[in-house]
Parts: C-alpha cells; sequence; structure tokens
C-alpha cells in the first residue's frame, strides 16, 4: 500500500498519519503531480497494480478491493 | 465512505463565491464606503430547500420511498418550479431551478424532470447547474441519451461559452460511460481544441491520457518522490509486488 495524499498543507496529513499509526509509505502530492499521472478527480481513489506494476484496476471500489488484492496475490 | 469529488468540489466553491459576489452580498458602493446588502430571495430559496431536505429525511426515515406520490421533494420541486417562473433573471432563480430539478432526480420523475429541462433556453445561466443534475439522473437510469441530446443542442446554441464547453465535455463523458470511446475521444479532443481557456479543457486532457494510457493491462505511470518518512520511493522499487496505491486527504 502506498498513500498519496492530496492535502495542500503537511501538517494536518502528519498528524493524521502518526494518530492513526499508518505504516505504509506516504507520498505529499501537494502539487498534485502524481494525481495528475493517474487523472485522480476525487479521493478516495484506489488504483490497483500487479507485480509487473501493470494496473490491475483502476477506481475499484474500498469493498472490492480486497478479492482483487487477493487475485493478484495468487498469481 | 463519501467520496469526494474535486472538480464538484471546486465547482460547488465557485458556484457559492460567485452567488457570494453577485447576490447575497451586493457590495454597493455609496460616497466612497462599502455596503453590503444581503440578498433576501436567496436566503428565501436557501430556506426551501434547507425545509426540502429535512422534509425529505423525515420522509425517509419513516420508511416513504422515492417514488411514493406523497414525497415531500415533489411537492419542494413544485414549489421551486414556481418560485422560479415568477421571479425570473436573478441568482436565486438559478439556485431554485437547479434544485428544483435536482428534487425531481431523488424522486425518480424523469419524464417531469426532462419537460421541465425542455422549457429552458440556451441562454439560461442554469444550465451550468443542471447540465450536472442531468448527468446525475442519467448515470442513475443508464439511459445517457437524454443528456447527450440536450448538451448537443447546448454546445451549438448556448451563449456562454463556459456552458458550451462544459455541454461538449458532458457528452465525452457520456459517451466514455458508455464505453463508445471514439465519439467520447473526439468530445474530449474539441473540447481542448475549442476550449482551451476553460477548466474543462485540462480535465478533458487528463481525460484523454486516461483513455489512452490508464487502462487495466498498461504500465502504471512511474513516478519517483520522497514519502513523508524521507525515503526516496518509485514504482520500479515495487516490481514483484502487489501495489494499492490510495489517493487520499484529510480534508
Amino acid at each position: 500500500m502506498v498513500g498519496v495524499s492530496l492535502d495542500e498543507e503537511l501538517k494536518p496529513l502528519q498528524e493524521m498519519v502518526s494518530a492513526k499509526g499508518i505504516s505504509w509509505p506516504q507520498i505529499h502530492d501537494a502539487d498534485k503531480s502524481v494525481a495528475k499521472l493517474f487523472n485522480v478527480k476525487g479521493t478516495p481513489t484506489y488504483y490497483l497494480l500487479d507485480r509487473e506494476s501493470k494496473i490491475a484496476a483502476k477506481d475499484i471500489p474500498m469493498k472490492r478491493l480486497r478479492g482483487g488484492i487477493d487475485d493478484l496475490l495468487k498469481k | 465512505m463519501r467520496h469526494r469529488t474535486l472538480a464538484r468540489l471546486f465547482v460547488r466553491s465557485g458556484i457559492s463565491a460567485c452567488l457570494l459576489g453577485t447576490g447575497l452580498l451586493l457590495t454597493l458602493t455609496v460616497n466612497g464606503q462599502k455596503t453590503q446588502t444581503p440578498d433576501k430571495e436567496m436566503d428565501r430559496v436557501q430556506a426551501m430547500i434547507s425545509q426540502a431536505k429535512t422534509d425529505a429525511e423525515k420522509f425517509s426515515k419513516s420508511g416513504g420511498k422515492p417514488t411514493d406520490e406523497n414525497n415531500p421533494n415533489l411537492k419542494w420541486a413544485a414549489a421551486l418550479w414556481q418560485y422560479r417562473e415568477t421571479h425570473p433573471g436573478t441568482p436565486a432563480t438559478v439556485t431554485a431551478t437547479s434544485e428544483a430539478l435536482r428534487l425531481l432526480n431523488r424522486a425518480d420523475r424523469l419524464s417531469d424532470l426532462q419537460t421541465k429541462a425542455d422549457t429552458l433556453k440556451p441562454d439560461d445561466p442554469a444550465w451550468k447547474q443542471v447540465l450536472y443534475v442531468l448527468m446525475s439522473a442519467a448515470s442513475k437510469s443508464k439511459d445517457y441519451s437524454y443528456l447527450i441530446s440536450k448538451a448537443e443542442s447546448l454546445s451549438q446554441h448556448a451563449v456562454d461559452p463556459e456552458i458550451k464547453a462544459q455541454a461538449r465535455f458532458f457528452i465525452g463523458d457520456a459517451y466514455w460511460k458508455t464505453k463508445d470511446i471514439d465519439r467520447a475521444r473526439k468530445a474530449f479532443q474539441a473540447v481542448v481544441a475549442e476550449y482551451s481557456q476553460t477548466r474543462f479543457a485540462e480535465e478533458a486532457k487528463g481525460n484523454l491520457w486516461e483513455i489512452e494510457f490508464l487502462n487495466p493491462g498498461q504500465p502504471a505511470p512511474s513516478f519517483e518522490r520522497t514519502t513523508l518518512g524521507g525515503v526516496p520511493i518509485s514504482l520500479a522499487g515495487f516490481r514483484g509486488k502487489v501495489v494499492v496505491l490510495k489517493f487520499w486527504g484529510t480534508y
């Protein structure tokens, strides 16, 4: 899991990451350049990438994420 | 979880800023001093909208179905539309118009919604918001034909270039959702070419990029950044691993 935060300010992001003990890497995408690469129109948006870093699913709803990950891990 | 649409947030705040500018806080310069006149009409319309919301919540909690005859959304849609017809030409009219149609959409009264939308002339400023209502109605019913025909006509006859651009953009979006990629691409390309000054051009560029490069099976765009913890991170470093990219915000 990689988090890409679209927060304008760094502080609320740092606070939430430490308050919630989020352990996965976080990118602060303040200029939205990573979001632009993935044409992200709103949050939250999930992209699922396979072992070859190919797009497996985009804009996948959270409830389908788990199943999607399991399928990919089996491959 | 509520999905926050950046574009919609932008539009909403844009619209409210605009309304604030022209209506709620009409700024008059009197002898060099600025005084603010509240827009009583906008307050009146907003009060109707908030009462409609309260009534709809009560109705739905008591087990009412959207299509029920006594859905309060129908009563309020009629009241707001009545306001539109008796109070033309103000920012409050625009709000009353789009909210009336939104309530009809919530009550699944598609044909009523379309009959009313048909009465709006191409130069009506309410189209900016009404197009969003039509898009929402189209995705709800999975039938984009009415939206497309309205937007086609607006892209020809609207007076405001911003509405023309928006109409063309919505045509692209509608075709994209129905998986008619060729027509979607053409519409987005037209937005980029003909309305480069509008914000829809930027969004159209993003969609064209997505149509070409962000399909399942295509390599994810690579990026290199530094994490909050100061560690360099790149997509290439995740080869061999399944990755979930979560775009989010604390807001």
